[in-house]
């Protein structure tokens, strides 16, 4: 009994930092009235770079990859290509027996100047490939990536050229959100964790000196990106990696957020895509984490974040299984009522989480003009400890595939279901004008 | 290396803007040396004679015992916990007190001067904190410093601040959640360790809870407009879930809910709520003696009115200045519920917002002070802050007498009765006997060498379970009895009937500091004692027969009752012939 009782404290006590430092990241943004507003773009002013905009594809249908193109050309920015990455392989049939690289040829027929197709010849497929190969064809001063089944805002780059000319920034991260939020009970989870992300943790990892790229929205100067040889071509996390890099040669990245910029995206529509997705982006973790580029950070507290923004995911799916097996057995099992009490602990930061997330979805419904009813709220609070099972599920599977070596590009669906985006304010005001 | 973009309007609005570089640093080390001196003030009135006055009290026994079984037992009791309070002030105590308890000489009159010497630490945090939210208040410094004083050298906050109560634990805590509420940066972590604090207050004593409306205004008026639901729900999420503990600790011992053969937090509850018995209304002079009239009394005996009601009354006016108002809602809210017209209302209550009640009234003094200042020309100035200085001294005149208070508190051995109580025991009593005595004597004699369960406190006897199944029963478990003022007066019936099968064995003191140590009789020894009692009344009875009579002396008292039996009988010449006596004789016997 004994025994049990200090593997119970052990156990709790470690799920009580997790919970506790994943609550403190999470709220960086509403933590004091200095972070709620230091995460915004520069005003725009007179535009001055020029923009490679690529669109990594692979098996897109032509409604996708035409409305990511339409809405990147409709950037009202004066000087910008648009070039669709694809694989030479791609030939399976998408739409009217057309293939993914069909559909990419003849939207550069349809804009001739401005969309290009670059097409990768490598053996091995995968989406940090593509972008070395696409990155030798761009010709302008950034390059920015854009995920084929994602829709872009406009006046996006507007506010990314000033802000690179406002901060003499490297790379501008911009934000993605999901907003496909009602497609199944998961999705709203999905969407939070994307909002609280961008709005919220991505500026406190700024701060801390350590950040990791998404693959989404984020923008690089050309000349850095051939500097540093581009993305590893043998990671999943071929974002985060090259976040890392760059950070360790002191690059200065900036996140700009604005909901009404945000980058809009969908959910995965089944349990099984998300699970693949989860699984990728774990073990690309995984991989960074191994490949230990972190370690060159120069100071120990840029190390340590690194270090713990890298394992926290999984420590979060940790928890997800441990916390309700600790308490179940301290229930079960005759332990003294105090360490009852200590497996409880984590119980309390993921309580007040699910407070705080009922409140930003509330910001967040009120900020995109959502309609988000009172069962919205309720499937919040439902699905999170299911929700928590299936990224611990994708972690113990990234895991798996880890320690068996086996590193395959695991690529997820778009049925393309936001095709008619719910254009925010913004958007709207800036296309009348 | 990576940034985040900061928009120009970064500045807090109210964040002070440090003072220059030039007079900050000797403007601070001498607001540092005031705060010190001051605090050192407070403690030397707060400690002189610390052993001596007030009176040590059943309640501080009883916090203390359960500190040192938490310690030494295992137990958050040293009888079954029964949820009368939670449980936090005394496990503090428990962390804090082997301290003192190793810094005190052995021949100290209890070990209750450890947790007083707690109490006095717990003060001093107080003060401090009160000083600090005097001036997240917005108060000058001056005028903080003048809460500071107002409310620790008060003597009714030195009466009460000395003895081992909750509220004094729950007290820095208590004002520590309003300082992080009202915090400067106004930052998410520290409203919520403002949650934190006030959840620990509440475990302490649960009674602060009445602060929870006022706490929630201060948290409401300094948060950051945008992000406030986010401090408000960080506050109440951190506040439930601290009092969730103390109900799942309940549910983890099966103790939530009532059942048999069982004490469950529900009853406990109950019993706070409605079983106890009313204390009658606060200014209702015809109440019950010790109620809620009584207490008030006995804190304008001491503070004459100052805090309790002038801090009412400020409170009232501090609800026009808005960033005085929450201390107003606290002071009132307390108040309201203090003039409920019935319930129960102990004495200590009044501790917790004795320190609001000098906010307010410092508070109030700062808002006309800044008023006079105003004044365009130094000469108005100057005539208006010297009238109200002049004002100010004019009305501590009738507070001369306060010199009395001080003097008893610094001087007065109200305890010699007490300890010469505690000397008799442990030299004259043997260790394997079961006393029953009040609380103030518990810790010192398990200390003395008696088992945990042989020192059995009075009120346990009639009222729990396990003591009465070791006692057997009825009073016969009881071997000694330490009789005092308190235990009289709230004894049960198995108490009551030890003392009345009971001999002195010794008394000492005068009026409600009498104490007596009594020996409960074994029934064999009443037998012996009704015994000797009957022989000796037989004796009496048969020496009045044979004596002769004082009114005829040829009769014994013997044959004159004698005459009466035998008259419905015999006939007056019989009854003469049968006694040898006159027949006048038996006739004035029979007409008597």
């Amino acid at each position: 009994m004994v025994f049990v009782s200090a593997v119970l404290t052990l156990v709790a006590v470690a799920l009580l930092v997790i919970a506790g430092a994943t609550l403190w990241w999470q709220m960086h943004a509403w933590s004091s009235p200095r972070s709620f507003r230091s995460v915004g773009f520069e005003v725009p002013v007179r535009a001055r770079y020029s923009f490679s905009l690529i669109v990594p594809c692979r098996e897109e249908t032509e409604p996708v990859m035409r409305a990511t193109v339409q809405r990147l050309l409709a950037q009202d920015h004066p000087d910008l290509e648009v070039i669709l990455s694809v694989g030479h392989d791609d030939a399976k049939p998408m739409t009217d027996g057309l293939s993914t690289v069909e559909i990419a040829q003849a939207l550069a027929r349809r804009w001739p100047t401005r969309v290009k197709v670059s097409i990768n010849h490598d053996a091995v497929k995968n989406k940090p490939r593509q972008l070395n190969s696409t990155l030798l064809d761009c010709t302008k001063e950034i390059v920015g990536i854009i995920d084929a089944e994602s829709l872009t805002q406009p006046g996006l780059l507007r506010h990314v050229d000033a802000t690179f000319q406002g901060t003499d920034a490297d790379v501008v991260q911009g934000a993605v959100h999901l907003m496909n939020y009602r497609d199944s009970w998961f999705s709203l989870r999905n969407c939070m964790e994307y909002r609280i992300w961008f709005r919220s943790r991505l500026h406190g990892h700024a701060l801390s000196g350590f950040i990791p790229l998404g693959g989404n929205t984020v923008f690089m100067k050309r000349a850095l990106l051939e500097e540093v040889g581009g993305w590893d071509g043998d990671c999943l996390a071929e974002d985060c990696e090259i976040g890392v890099r760059l950070s360790c040669l002191g690059k200065k990245i900036v996140v700009g957020y604005d909901s009404r910029l945000a980058t809009q995206e969908e959910t995965p529509e089944r349990i099984p895509q998300l699970i693949k997705q989860r699984t990728r982006w774990a073990l690309g973790f995984m991989q960074v984490l191994a490949k230990g580029e972190w370690k060159k950070l120069p100071t120990r507290s840029q190390r340590f974040h690194a270090w713990w923004t890298l394992v926290q995911q999984h420590a979060v799916a940790f928890s997800g299984i441990a916390l309700p097996l600790a308490v179940l057995t301290g229930f079960l099992v005759d332990v003294p009522p105090l360490v009852v009490l200590i497996t409880f602990l984590p119980l309390a930061p993921t309580l007040t989480m699910l407070g705080f997330e009922m409140l930003i979805l509330r910001e967040w419904s009120r900020e995109m003009h959502l309609d988000v009813r009172p069962r919205d709220y309720l499937r919040l609070v439902l699905s999170l400890p299911f929700y928590q099972l299936l990224l611990a599920v994708a972690v113990l599977r990234a895991a798996w595939k880890y320690f068996t070596g086996d590193f395959a590009w695991e690529k997820t669906a778009h049925a393309g279901s936001h095709i008619t985006p719910q254009l925010t304010l913004v958007g709207q005001q800036e296309k009348a004008a | 290396m990576s940034t985040v973009l900061e928009h120009i309007d970064v500045v807090e609005p109210d964040e002070a803007r440090p003072a220059g570089p030039a007079h900050a640093a000797p403007r601070r080390g001498s607001e540092r040396l005031r705060v010190g001196l001051a605090l050192i003030v407070i403690g030397v009135a707060h400690s002189l004679n610390l052993a001596g006055w007030p009176r040590y009290f059943d309640d501080e026994g009883t916090y203390y015992s359960q500190a040192w079984s938490v310690l030494n037992m295992g137990s958050l009791a040293p009888y079954t916990y029964w949820y009368d309070h939670p449980p936090a002030g005394w496990l503090q105590m428990a962390l804090f007190s082997w301290l003192p308890e190793a810094l005190l000489a052995d021949d100290v009159n209890s070990d209750l001067l450890a947790g007083r010497i707690l109490m006095v630490a717990y003060t001093l945090v107080t003060a401090l904190l009160l000083y600090v939210l005097a001036k997240r208040l917005g108060m000058a410094r001056g005028w903080a410093l003048a809460a500071m004083l107002l409310w620790a050298l008060n003597p009714l906050v030195v009466y009460e601040g000395r003895q081992v109560f909750l509220d004094n634990i729950a007290l820095p805590w208590l004002v520590g959640a309003f300082v992080l509420v009202l915090d400067r940066r106004r930052h998410l972590g520290h409203h919520m360790a403002g949650g934190l604090c006030f959840g620990v207050a509440v475990l302490s004593k649960e009674t602060v809870l009445v602060f929870l409306p006022a706490l929630l205004v201060a948290l409401w008026q300094s948060a950051y407009r945008p992000t406030r639901p986010f401090a408000i729900m960080g506050f109440s999420a951190v506040v439930a879930i601290s009092g969730s503990t103390y109900l799942l600790y309940a549910l983890i011992r099966d103790e939530l809910f009532p059942g048999p053969d069982h004490v469950s937090i529900w009853d406990a509850l109950a019993f706070q709520l409605g079983g106890r018995e009313g204390s009658g209304w606060l200014l209702d002079p015809d109440g019950p003696s010790d109620g809620a009239y009584d207490a008030l009394s006995g804190w304008l005996h001491f503070d004459d009115g100052v805090l309790v009601v002038g801090g009412v009354a400020a409170a009232l006016v501090t609800l026009a200045v808005r960033r005085l108002r929450p201390v107003g809602i606290a002071v009132l809210v307390v108040t309201l519920v203090a003039l409920r017209p019935s319930g129960y209302l102990p004495q200590m209550y009044v501790v917790a917002v004795l320190p609001f009640c000098a906010l307010a009234l410092a508070g109030l003094l700062d808002v006309a002070w800044r008023w006079l200042m105003r004044a365009r020309t130094a000469p108005v100035r100057v005539i208006s802050a010297a009238s109200m200085l002049a004002a100010l001294a004019a009305a501590t005149v009738p507070l001369a007498d306060w010199r009395y208070d001080y003097a008893t508190a610094w001087t007065a051995d109200t305890n010699d009765v007490r300890s010469a109580t505690a000397a008799y025991v442990e030299d004259d009593l043997p260790r394997d006997a079961t006393i029953v005595v009040d609380n103030t004597l518990w810790n010192d004699l398990v200390d003395a060498g008696w088992a945990t369960e042989d020192v059995v406190w009075f009120y346990k006897v009639d009222s729990d379970g396990a003591v009465m199944e070791q006692l057997g029963g009825d009073y016969l478990g009881i071997d000694y009895l330490v009789w005092s003022d308190n235990v009289a007066r709230n004894a049960g019936p198995i108490v009551v009937e030890a003392y009345d099968h009971s001999e002195l064995l010794r008394t000492a003191g005068e009026g409600d500091a009498r104490i007596e140590v009594r020996r409960v009789l074994p029934l064999a020894e009443q037998a012996r004692i009704q015994a000797v009692e009957d022989e000796a009344e037989r004796q009496r009875l048969e020496a009045f027969l044979t004596a002769p009579s004082a009114e005829f002396t040829d009769l014994t008292n013997g044959q004159i009752e004698g005459i009466k039996v035998d008259q419905a009988t015999l006939s007056v010449p019989e009854l003469a012939a049968k006694y040898v006596t006159s027949q006048e004789t038996i006739l004035t016997i029979l007409d008597e």
